[in-house]
């Protein structure tokens, strides 16, 4: 497996122009997928700290080219991803807005990422039901997208119910367990 | 600076007085928060206190409501914010309708207050041939532990001016974290008590914390985690990121002059007097010296040349630069 470490991701956020806003919540998504990776190697479920970090600081590396040109920026970024060499991360950050897995299978790091991405709104960790009252403002503007909000609901619980079966706190303390540390202590 | 803002803080206290007029401006917050204390005080004392921010207020509307007599009092005080949201004709009309206030019963004193104002605005240049003009600015060490010790003395507490001294140095004469720290101590010891060492042990600031000397040291040292938890902290305290630059280059500077062939194996008094640092630095240098490799240290200023670079010009969040930087610096041992 091919994961960037943290200087690489830096160069790449760098590299795709990906301004400081986005930069920051990227942060604060990888410090809550660390956070409940952190969680679950405690109960003996373990996932590669590298590849939450780096699918974390990367998983809207193409968010702001893609306001620009209107594609798909899951999509989009997965490419870029391909193209530098990681296709685990490419995998990870195709499925952080539409997430295809079987629920029933066991946790998979995309589930980690995909949650920890709806639990930050913009640099600012709050609830799954805060964030989406905040995405239906922002496009929740006509039924399709409003149907589609309801379905990335029903989802985001079930994903939020199916990491927190296996952690032994609740979706509430993430908060308190990310305050003051840093992404790389 | 304080006493200025005091000053008129008393001064506004008379009602009796002719009108008068108090601007603060400047980034420092500590004044700023002193003069908002000194606001609650005049409250507290009865007299009624009406607030405008110029960002929500335009200058019309202030003037309307200003002029108007209080709903509450006869006699009122006005605190004018962040006056730098208005324009220069603003700030020329305010003038004009400040020169009519002495004739006026109403207000007995007038604050401004701008964290942004420039000390070359018309207002000010114009406001202190006659009233209080403050500039908030970061007060000397020495000045900061005289506040602290009479803050103290005012509650009745004893305080020794070494430890605060320390004190100081260790946090940069962070005056809001001393002040508050100073609080709880107070609070610790009670009237008639002292506060020493062993109190500021017991409950003080955290003296292993956001310190820019300890994040040298620990950069230096290779010890990564500390480094970055000391920097998270010098963040949160809004320190510069290219002083933090500038400090690391610093201690790797004297460290290239400890490693030189010359110093070597000589003793650290000998060592401080030719780096003109104190003794206890010369320790720590020495100890570093002996772990660093000669090229590493060549390595460290180009890593510190190409953080001050980034700085400068990436559009990376500053953050992640320094954290890149203490990596990179760390993997040279």
């Amino acid at each position: 497996m091919n994961i960037p470490d943290y200087s690489c991701c830096c160069d790449l956020l760098e590299k795709y122009a990906v301004p400081q806003h986005i930069i920051e919540h990227s942060r604060q998504v990888a410090l809550i997928s660390l956070c409940l990776g952190e969680g679950l190697a405690a109960q003996g479920i373990y996932f590669e700290c590298a590849l939450l970090l780096s699918a974390g600081l990367l998983h809207d590396i193409a968010k702001m080219a893609s306001i620009e040109n209107g594609q798909d920026h899951a999509v989009l970024g997965a490419e870029w991803l391909e193209l530098e060499g990681f296709p685990e991360i490419a995998e990870i950050v195709r499925n952080h807005v539409r997430l295809e897995n079987d629920l029933d299978g066991p946790l998979v790091a995309k589930e980690i990422i995909y949650y920890a991405d709806k639990r930050v709104r913009h640099i600012e960790i709050v609830s799954v039901g805060e964030r989406l009252l905040d995405l239906r403002s922002r496009y929740g503007t006509n039924s399709p997208s409003l149907t589609r909000l309801v379905d990335l609901e029903k989802l985001t619980l079930a994903v939020e119910e199916k990491i927190f079966k296996s952690l032994d706190f609740c979706p509430e303390d993430v908060l308190q367990r990310c305050r003051g540390k840093n992404l790389l202590t | 600076m304080l006493k200025s803002l005091e000053k008129a803080i008393y001064a506004a206290d008379d009602s009796k007085a002719p009108f008068a007029c108090c601007l603060l401006h400047g980034e420092e917050r500590y004044p700023h928060s002193f003069l908002s204390r000194g606001l609650a005080w005049l409250v507290e004392r009865g007299h009624t206190l009406e607030v405008y921010d110029c960002a929500q207020t335009s200058l019309n509307d202030f003037l309307a409501t200003a002029t108007a007599p209080s709903l509450f009092s006869r006699q009122k005080i006005i605190h004018l914010l962040n006056l730098d949201s208005y324009q220069k004709t603003d700030l020329e009309k305010l003038l004009k309708w400040i020169e009519t206030l002495p004739e006026s019963d109403s207000v007995t004193y007038l604050f401004l207050s701008s964290f942004k104002l420039d000390g070359r605005s018309i207002l000010v240049s114009r406001l202190k041939k006659k009233y209080i003009t403050v500039k908030s600015e970061k007060m000397r060490p020495a000045d900061v532990v005289q506040h602290l010790l009479k803050r103290a003395g005012k509650a009745g507490v004893a305080a020794d001016r070494r430890v605060l001294e320390a004190l100081v140095h260790l946090h940069e004469a962070n005056l809001p974290l001393l002040e508050q720290e100073l609080e709880k101590m107070i609070l610790y010891v009670g009237v008639s008590g002292k506060i020493d060492q062993t109190v500021v042990d017991l409950l003080g600031v955290d003296g292993g914390g956001g310190n820019i000397f300890a994040f040298g040291d620990a950069v230096c040292e290779g010890r990564v985690v500390p480094a970055l938890t000391i920097l998270d902290a010098l963040q949160r305290a809004r320190t510069e990121a290219l002083l933090i630059v500038a400090m690391v280059a610093r201690q790797y500077r004297l460290l290239s002059r400890a490693t030189a062939p010359e110093y070597r194996g000589v003793a650290s008094s000998a060592l401080a007097s030719a780096l003109k640092v104190p003794p206890f630095v010369a320790k720590k240098l020495a100890v570093q010296a002996k772990k660093l490799r000669p090229e590493a240290c060549a390595s460290a200023f180009a890593v510190l040349r190409d953080a001050d670079l980034a700085i400068k010009t990436s559009k990376l969040p500053k953050s992640i630069i320094l954290e890149r930087m203490v990596l990179k610096l760390a993997a040279l041992r």
